[in-house]
Formats: C-alpha cells, structure tokens, sequence
C-alpha cells in the first residue's frame, strides 16, 4: 500500500531531523513534511530527507495537515498517516496503525494513549484531557477514549471525505465530528506519546472551544 | 441653533459619503439602504425628538433616550457579527492562497529537476 505521512510543522529545526530518521529508519518513505511558515531551517533541514511543501505564512497545524493531504491525495496515497514534528510519537508505532486499514476493517484509525499504560503528567490528564474526553462524548456521540491525539492513519476515502476546515488546533475535534457525519468505520490503537515538555495547556484547550464555537457561528 | 447646525451638516457628510461608496460599488445596495436608515433616523430624532419618546412608550420603554440607546446597542452587535463573518472569510481565503501556492511551488521545482534531469 503507497503510505504517505504528513508532518506539520513550524519551527522544528531542533527535532526535524531526528523525527524524520526515525520515520525513514521504520521503513517508510513518503515522507510529506508541511513547514507552516517557518522562521529557522526546518525547511532547509527536512528538504534532503523528506517532500517539503512551504507555507509562505503561518496558517496553522490543521491547514499544514489539510495542505499535505491535498498533495499525498493527488500523487496517488492509499493511506495518510497524520504524525508529530516534534518527536513525541513514535515511528515504529505507524505499522500497527495503518494495520487495520490494510485489513480493510477501518477507514480511520486514532490513536490513543489512554488504551496502554502512559505516564501523562496527572494535571494534564484529570484537569484538561479527561474533562476534554467527556466533552467530546457528549458532543459527538462516539465513544474514544482519547481526544486531540494527532497521531491517525487514513485511507483515502476517509482523507477525501474528512476535508479539514479548522486552520488551528480544532481540527483533531472537526476530523472525530466528520467521522460521525461520514459515518466512517473507526477505531483506535494505543500510541505513546513522549512528554519531554508540557504541550498544550488549559488555555490552548480554551482556544479550541472558541475556535468551534465561532465556526458553528459563522455557518 | 449653532448646534443643531453643525449636528445636520455631518449627518449631511455622512449620508453624502455613503451615497458616494455607493455609487462607486464600495458598497451594497443592501448596506447602503441600512445605513441610509441609520443616518436619517438620527437625523429625524435629532430634529423630532418627540418621536422617540412616543416610540419608546409604544415598545415599552419609559425614555425616548433609553430607545435610542438600545436601538444603538442592537445596531452595533449586528455589525460585529457581520465583521466576524468577514474576517472568517477572510482567514479561508487567505489559508486556500497559502495552500495553492505552496502546492505550485512544490509542482515547479519538480518540472525544474526533471528538465534538469533530461539535459
């Protein structure tokens, strides 16, 4: 199966490179890395190991994800897998996610790191994910067990269907509401994630909520 | 008397800038009809102010100036929501712009290597 996995990124000169060997050394070779208006090198960096697509201005990780889905569509992709510049997932973890696709089982696969034993810092876990987690079955209706993990494997009816209009850190909730509206079969794996810094806090979560209260406004 | 003047000349100005965007295609038949309502209701409860008063006791409210100042309110809100659905257009068209040309720059420097490729 021709897998292509999209790399957003913007200012990753420091963890580019290490992530994309990681990629290349786990075997997979179409690598699509979306640099979302950089200032540093990460463009520079990623171009002798990866097809680096150049964001002119910063447009956010749902429109770098949304920009290289477009070009993997249109080079003949199969299957789309959505993966982290910044090193906190692991490369060696995409052959179990792309599985259920090649089995033809699912048109969707997310990860989750709530289905393995994790060391999520607690705060992060019981005051923003958990709460985030309830939030999201009450609005969508689907029971996951993670929210806003961005590590996914699609196939290309579920690339094609899922047509990301969130620009920033809402399109993780916009791609679980169209998995619902498409009504694409779904499941999830466990993944892990690294946490060698605090991501995003409680006020990027707010922001979220903004982002999809305004979109529903604007419609 | 110099007051009431100088209040009619720049509602005067107004309507006359208006007229003038719109006879240029600045802007909308539609907007240009709101705004010329604005404009001459301010002028007519600014001559009349009576009328505002017995406006405000047939809606319920006890001061013509209270209406006014509700009716401002409303006004306002309305085009902040217009404003917001702009910029959010705004902010799409700007992200397609983005994306096609990060896919053109992409598809040229390919065409570039190849026809490196075939000299």
């Amino acid at each position: 199966m021709n897998v292509f996995v999209i790399i957003p990124a913007r200012n990753e000169a420091v963890n580019i490179e290490s992530t994309l060997k990681s990629l290349i050394a786990a075997g997979w070779r179409q690598l699509v890395v979306v640099d979302d208006g950089s200032t540093d090198r990460t463009a520079a960096i990623a171009a002798s190991l990866a097809i680096v697509l150049r964001h002119p201005l910063n447009r956010g990780q749902g429109a770098a994800l949304a920009t290289g889905t477009h070009y993997a569509l249109s080079h003949g992709a199969e299957i789309i897998v959505h993966f982290d510049a910044d090193g906190q997932q692991i490369a060696s973890e995409i052959g179990r996610m792309v599985q259920p696709i090649i089995d033809g089982q699912a048109d969707i696969v997310l990860g989750s790191r709530f289905l393995q034993p994790n060391d999520i810092p607690v705060l992060k876990k019981w005051l923003i994910l958990k709460p985030a987690i309830a939030i999201q079955r009450m609005t969508t209706g689907l029971a996951l067990t993670d929210v806003h993990n961005g590590f996914r494997a699609l196939n290309r009816k579920a690339a094609g269907d899922i047509e990301i209009e969130q620009d920033g850190m809402a399109h993780a909730s916009e791609i679980v509401a169209k998995i619902k509206k498409y009504r694409l079969r779904y499941c999830e794996k466990p993944v892990t994630v690294l946490y060698r810094r605090f991501g995003q806090g409680l006020g990027a979560g707010m922001k979220i909520y903004r982002d999809l209260i305004f979109k529903k406004l604007s419609e | 008397m110099l007051r009431s003047t100088i209040v009619s000349l720049i509602i005067l100005l107004f309507i006359w800038r208006l007229s003038q965007n719109f006879r240029q295609g600045k802007l909308g038949r539609l907007g240009y009809l709101l705004w010329l309502i604005v404009w001459l209701g301010v002028a007519l409860i600014f001559w009349f102010p009576d009328i505002a008063s017995r406006l405000a006791l047939a809606v319920g409210i006890g001061r013509g100036a209270d209406l006014v100042v509700y009716s401002a309110i409303i006004v306002i809100l309305y085009l902040i929501y217009r404003l917001f659905i702009r910029l959010e257009k705004t902010q799409r068209d700007i992200t397609a712009i983005v994306r096609d040309l990060a896919l053109h720059e992409k598809e040229r420097n390919d065409n570039r290597s190849d026809s490196h490729r075939q000299l």
